[in-house]
């Protein structure tokens, strides 16, 4: 890192800046073969019923129908699928669980006629109660959604965590971690119960879930929008019993997923589809079905705080409840982030968390940026302004008295902080002018720290760079290009290590018949995980190349180094090109390096490997309330995230401001609305997503470069942290406005209302989940 | 719930209408014949399932399209975009606080393809259209298939059956318009005042909007507001919003809305 | 009567700055005409209800969602797309500003933002931030935060500027 970089971190364009501004830029959603015929879905009119009786006879015979699939297709089939729990139908068998439950799908040669063919569909619900919310899906009496329990697992865990599967009625999961003694509430001089509300957003990737998919000659193949080709590859081999060498999964550009592309959600009927049909289908499902199809978590968060009077950190009880919706998906995975990460960047003596997944007749919940991560930081975020307000004492003061410093471990067993913490609050701080200028009425501040773990869990990734004669690099890994900017970072640390233009670079398409091993594009783990292997292959070619130019030089390898396609020895510079087809012959060769990269298996560690890197999002906002209406303005937000090191420093901007913006959005108005377990905000004109109109006057995000991350360079993963604070930061400003304190999401005006009411009444009026704290 | 998505690619077929004359396609219409403008609301509907069997092209109906100054009342024609509405020299001039909050509604590509009468027809309650002509006291000017005309005010208990030609708008130069979308959807209020009388109506919160004629008596705005605010019909309790809440943001916002318009 | 009554239509457009003709069924829309019929796949279907604005194409300049307008509805109309904006390999000055600023993140919005933003430029060659952000807010961007999108239509407006001196 002392030599002067001339890749990383320059500011020349992205490398998809050319297909992507000129509209050449392909996605699945382009890909077209001939014959290739179009899916369309029949869905459950109801939140919970009993599938009496279906009968496609009269569909398959309609107009165009070349294929069209019912439960009485999955036989020999493993039919349901899911993350830890295999318990999701490719399309419903003896139940439906949600409204928009698939309940059977069409292959015709136009989209038009695959519609009218389902309408010809005769379905029989006998339709069950129905549990739409946590509280009902937990309540006496409430129906259960799994009468018999679906297989799955429960992974190893390491010191202090546990899982369990199926624990109590409709709950699918339960991640429980414990450290310290409990005696420490001993210690404390309060303890402050406080219980939070988050609402659930739809990702609303403008990509749409969308597969191409045939089945041909014994061979499946598959072009998906899809963050993680590999386990989807190994689902689908599982589902068909299909062996996955005959099984080959393309991901072209990916028009955006956070979080909801992982593992099968079009995938199945396609292939299943294209199976019967014996032709290529196009199964693209409508921005409505997206919302049918995933969700993030909404969740009841209740956090049980004992701290000593001069506001330090002593003890945590927390229990948070996620609405997984029908199906499990990856609800155990966000149950332990969740779980895990509730207690925030701070120290504490003793932790005890639990995190069940509560199932309900709603869309099932999946990952979602932040995964966990949004909920624990919105509650745990909010709890520590009201904790430092009741004991007089100031927020951030309280923060930096518990902060863990850089290098501390997490937890015992788990990996030191890599960011300066304080280092970050403080510059929030002084970016939104924290305890500076006077007062104005309905104005206030608000500052929160969003924390989680990136690279995933035990995450392994192989990564492969390949030299050709000229000196031409091909970056060949699974990581998918799906806005991060992947492409262009891991092109520029290739570059940076051979010492040549980045130009030079290209990165190869994804194919799992050619690409290495990858978990998948989530997590933020490209960055510190695979980029740990690219940097090792990178490493590993030009060993190779260094090698072969050494026995050429009749020298040792380490008297040499790479520069622009040329060795240097003693400051002359020697072309490879020639070298190589003087040793070769004339047509050349190519040098091949690969690299590997996973944590190390620790039992010590509670997730039984350590978290690879941390993730910070710091946030400050100031608010105006108007207090006769209760909206909220927020007149100036600050993000800042830690990339450790910049590799394209836009990219960098973009991903924390992106995903600020999708916190704004989901602390003041977008969400899932349901009546019941009905989505009722379903169309695009009702479901409010954040407009440039919605960016606050002041909008700033600064990418801090503190040089303490895993991946090359110093980098660390920052997708996501910029999202995490947004919720808090903006609570904590309308309480320091105007002394209300809102602790269910979205922060709408007529809530913010009801509470300056209750205020202005006094505190004896003050009525459900918003209502005002005592002061101890 | 719905059970099957279409989408702009499975929409069923259709004959097309493209007359050049409004009586014509009046005619077509009482024929069963669906209309369509800018398509801003037709095309949602035909790709959520709708079934049309002839569709009637307005665009081509240049009589439409028409604004023309008749004495002391403006004529839009029915088929005038939003653009053309915030943008053209004829509406500025004469109704110039209309054109400004035109500038504002929807987004620029709905402006470019959104038409006045579209807007009224699609009945639809969050549409910022009729809150606006009530207050203007406009009159709606329908053809009937027979050919003849018939004009209703837009708080008319039913609308005539036929197409929708224009609009007439009586010009006040001493009157002063206002329209308040900063709520939508919970509410929206569009207010005029010309001397001791004020038009209100409150859009989004009721299914059609609510009309409401008032006189500025000298009471201080709040004050006003607030009484009028106590009379509303209870407003519509939805996910967007309660009825409570509502009817506090029309008070505020007539409050508000008043003191500006009177220099208050 | 003088309607017109066909099951398939006769059209003919400019289209990206070529005369063009073509049958359609009423049915068609744009976005299908442009990306089945005539290949291009830059114009992209989002929401598909003409929210999102990501299949924004530019109709004699102004700019329309192509998923909500059917294929008959630009007959005799100038259409330009994101094909239609490079010269001669050339980038058009608003995607060079896109470019320069990474003014974009997964792509798929950015079709119809470049359209969008051109549009404003046409109209306007000197707007502030709010102009922008008002003008821009008829498009989703769901990666961007849209911040660096509008320092783009900034720099793009310069350069355009720059360009017509």
């Amino acid at each position: 890192m002392s030599a002067p970089l001339r890749a990383v971190g320059t500011a020349l364009p992205r490398v998809d800046a050319d297909l992507k501004v000129t509209g050449a830029a392909r996605y699945t959603v382009d890909v077209s073969l001939p014959r290739m015929l179009h899916v369309k879905v029949l869905r459950s009119p109801h939140a919970h019923a009993r599938l009496a009786h279906i009968d496609a006879r009269a569909a398959a015979a309609m107009p165009g129908v070349a294929a069209v699939v019912t439960r009485d297709d999955l036989r020999g089939l493993n039919a349901t699928y899911g993350y830890f729990i295999k318990d999701q139908p490719i399309v419903a068998l003896d139940k439906v669980r949600y409204m928009g439950d698939m309940v059977a799908a069409v292959a015709a040669e136009t989209e038009e006629q695959a519609v009218r063919a389902l309408e010809r569909i005769e379905v029989r619900y006998e339709p069950l109660p129905a549990a739409a919310t946590i509280e009902a899906a937990l309540a006496a009496g409430a129906p259960t959604l799994f009468e018999t329990p679906a297989p799955g697992i429960v992974p190893a865990y390491g010191t202090g965590a546990s899982g369990f599967k199926d624990p109590a009625k409709n709950v699918c999961y339960r991640f429980c971690y414990t450290t310290g003694d409990p005696a420490a509430f001993a210690r404390a001089d309060h303890v402050f119960k406080d219980e939070f509300r988050f609402s659930r957003m739809q990702h609303y990737h403008l990509e749409p879930f969308v597969t191409v998919a045939r089945v041909e000659g014994g061979e499946i193949e598959l072009w998906s929008s899809c963050q993680n080709p590999f386990p989807l590859r190994k689902e689908l081999a599982r589902i068909f019993n299909h062996p996955e060498q005959n099984i080959r999964v393309h991901v072209p550009f990916v028009g955006a997923g956070y979080g909801a592309k992982n593992n099968c959600k079009t995938e199945p009927v396609a292939v299943l589809l294209a199976k019967k049909s014996g032709r290529p289908v196009r199964f693209c499902m409508t921005q409505e079905e997206n919302f049918l199809t995933q969700s993030q978590h909404a969740a009841i968060l209740r956090l049980e705080t004992g701290v000593t009077r001069d506001g330090r950190f002593v003890a945590r009880r927390s229990e948070i409840l996620l609405d997984a919706g029908a199906y499990s998906d990856a609800s155990p995975l966000v149950a332990e982030k969740a779980g895990y990460r509730i207690n925030g960047p701070y120290r504490w003596e003793h932790i005890d968390s639990r995190c069940d997944c509560v199932m309900t007749n709603t869309t099932p919940a999946g990952p979602f940026r932040g995964f966990g991560g949004t909920q624990a930081s919105w509650a745990s975020e909010s709890q520590i302004d009201m904790i430092a307000r009741r004991l007089g004492l100031d927020p951030v003061a309280v923060r930096k008295k518990n902060l863990l410093k850089l290098g501390e471990a997490y937890v015992p067993g788990e990996s030191g902080m890599d960011s300066n913490l304080a280092e970050g609050l403080d510059l929030v701080c002084r970016e939104i002018g924290y305890g500076r200028g006077k007062r104005t009425k309905g104005r206030g501040i608000g500052i929160a720290i969003g924390f989680k773990d990136s690279g995933g869990v035990n995450k392994p990734a192989e990564a492969q760079v390949k030299a050709t004669t000229t000196g031409g690099i091909i970056v060949n890994c699974g990581t998918v290009e799906i806005g991060q900017g992947i492409q262009t970072a891991f092109t520029r640390i290739v570059a940076e290590l051979f010492a040549c233009p980045p130009a030079r670079v290209s990165y190869a398409p994804i194919n799992t018949d050619a690409t290495p091993f990858d978990q998948g594009t989530n997590a933020s783990s490209a960055i510190v995980v695979m980029g740990q292997a690219l940097e090792r292959a990178a490493r590993d070619c030009i060993a190779r190349i260094l090698d072969f130019a050494a026995a050429q030089l009749r020298c040792e390898a380490k008297d040499l180094r790479l520069e622009n396609w040329s060795v240097i020895k003693d400051n002359q510079a020697h072309a490879l090109a020639p070298m190589i087809m003087r040793h070769f012959g004339g047509t050349g060769f190519e040098f091949v390096g690969r690299g590997f990269f996973k944590p190390e298996t620790d039992h010590h560690a509670p997730l039984e490997a350590k978290c690879v890197s941390w993730e910070i999002g710091w946030g400050a906002a100031e608010v105006d309330v108007d207090e006769e209406t209760g909206r909220v303005t927020v007149c100036k937000l600050v993000v800042s995230g830690d990339a450790g090191r910049a590799i394209h420093k836009d990219a960098c901007r973009g991903q924390d401001e992106g995903a600020a913006i999708m916190g704004l959005g989901q602390a003041l108005f977008e969400t899932m609305r349901f009546d019941g377990p009905e989505l009722v905000n379903i169309a695009a004109a009702k479901y409010r997503v954040p407009l440039a109109s919605d960016l606050p006057e002041t909008f700033r995000a600064v990418t801090q470069e503190q040089g303490h991350g895993p991946g090359p360079f110093g980098a660390k993963g920052m997708g996501e942290a910029g999202m995490l604070p947004v919720a808090a930061a903006i609570a904590n400003a309308i309480e320091d406005a105007v002394g209300v304190r809102i602790t269910s999401l979205p922060l709408s005006p007529e809530k913010v209302l009801a509470a300056l009411d209750a205020k202005r009444r006094g505190p004896d009026s003050w009525a459900g989940p918003d209502r005002p704290y005592e002061k101890p | 719930m719905q059970t099957i998505f279409g989408s702009h690619s499975a929409i069923a077929p259709y004959r097309l209408l493209r007359p050049a004359r409004i009586e014509e396609a009046a005619a077509a219409m009482a024929g069963g014949a669906a209309c369509l403008a800018g398509g801003v609301d037709l095309v949602p509907a035909l790709r959520a399932g709708r079934r049309v069997e002839r569709i009637v092209h307005l665009g081509g109906i240049a009589a439409l399209k028409a604004i023309e100054r008749r004495g002391d009342v403006l004529r839009i024609g029915a088929g005038v975009t939003y653009a053309r509405l915030a943008a053209d020299p004829a509406i500025a001039a004469a109704l110039p606080d209309l054109a400004a909050v035109w500038r504002g509604v929807a987004n620029v590509r709905v402006r470019h393809a959104a038409t006045v009468g579209g807007n009224l027809m699609a009945g639809n309650p969050n549409y910022d259209m009729l809150p606006a002509l009530l207050v203007l006291d406009a009159k709606l000017v329908f053809v009937l298939s027979n050919g003849g005309h018939e004009s209703v005010r837009g708080d008319a208990k039913a609308w005539p059956q036929g197409l929708l030609a224009c609009i007439d708008v009586p010009l006040a130069p001493a009157r002063r318009f206002a329209f308040e979308r900063g709520f939508k959807p919970a509410i929206s209020l569009a207010v005029a005042v010309e001397g001791q009388r004020a038009r209100i109506a409150i859009g989004c919160a009721y299914e059609r909007a609510f009309f409401h004629a008032m006189a500025l008596d000298g009471s201080a705005p709040e004050v006003l507001a607030d009484a009028v605010a106590r009379e509303l019909p209870e407003p519509l309790t939805d996910w967007i919003a309660s009825g409570t809440y509502r009817r506090r943001l029309a008070r505020v916002l007539l409050a508000r809305r008043l003191r500006a318009l009177t220099g208050g | 009567m003088s309607a017109a009554v066909a099951e398939i239509i006769a059209i003919s457009l400019t289209l990206n700055g070529r005369a063009h003709s073509a049958r359609v069924a009423p049915q068609m829309m744009l976005a299908d005409f442009l990306r089945d019929a005539c290949g291009l796949t830059g114009t992209k279907i989002g929401c598909d209800q003409a929210t999102c604005g990501a299949c924004t194409v530019l109709v004699d300049g102004a700019p329309l969602a192509a998923c909500a307008t059917f294929a008959w509805q630009i007959d005799g109309c100038t259409v330009t797309t994101i094909e239609g904006l490079a010269t001669n390999a050339a980038l058009d000055p608003v995607q060079e500003a896109f470019k320069a600023k990474s003014a974009f993140q997964c792509g798929y919005c950015t079709p119809g933002m470049i359209l969008l933003a051109k549009a404003l430029l046409a109209a306007n060659p000197s707007p502030d931030h709010a102009a922008i952000r008002d003008w821009i807010s008829a498009n989703v961007c769901r990666c961007t935060g849209y911040q660096m999108i509008v320092e783009a239509v900034e720099d793009a407006a310069r350069r355009l500027r720059e360009a017509a001196r």
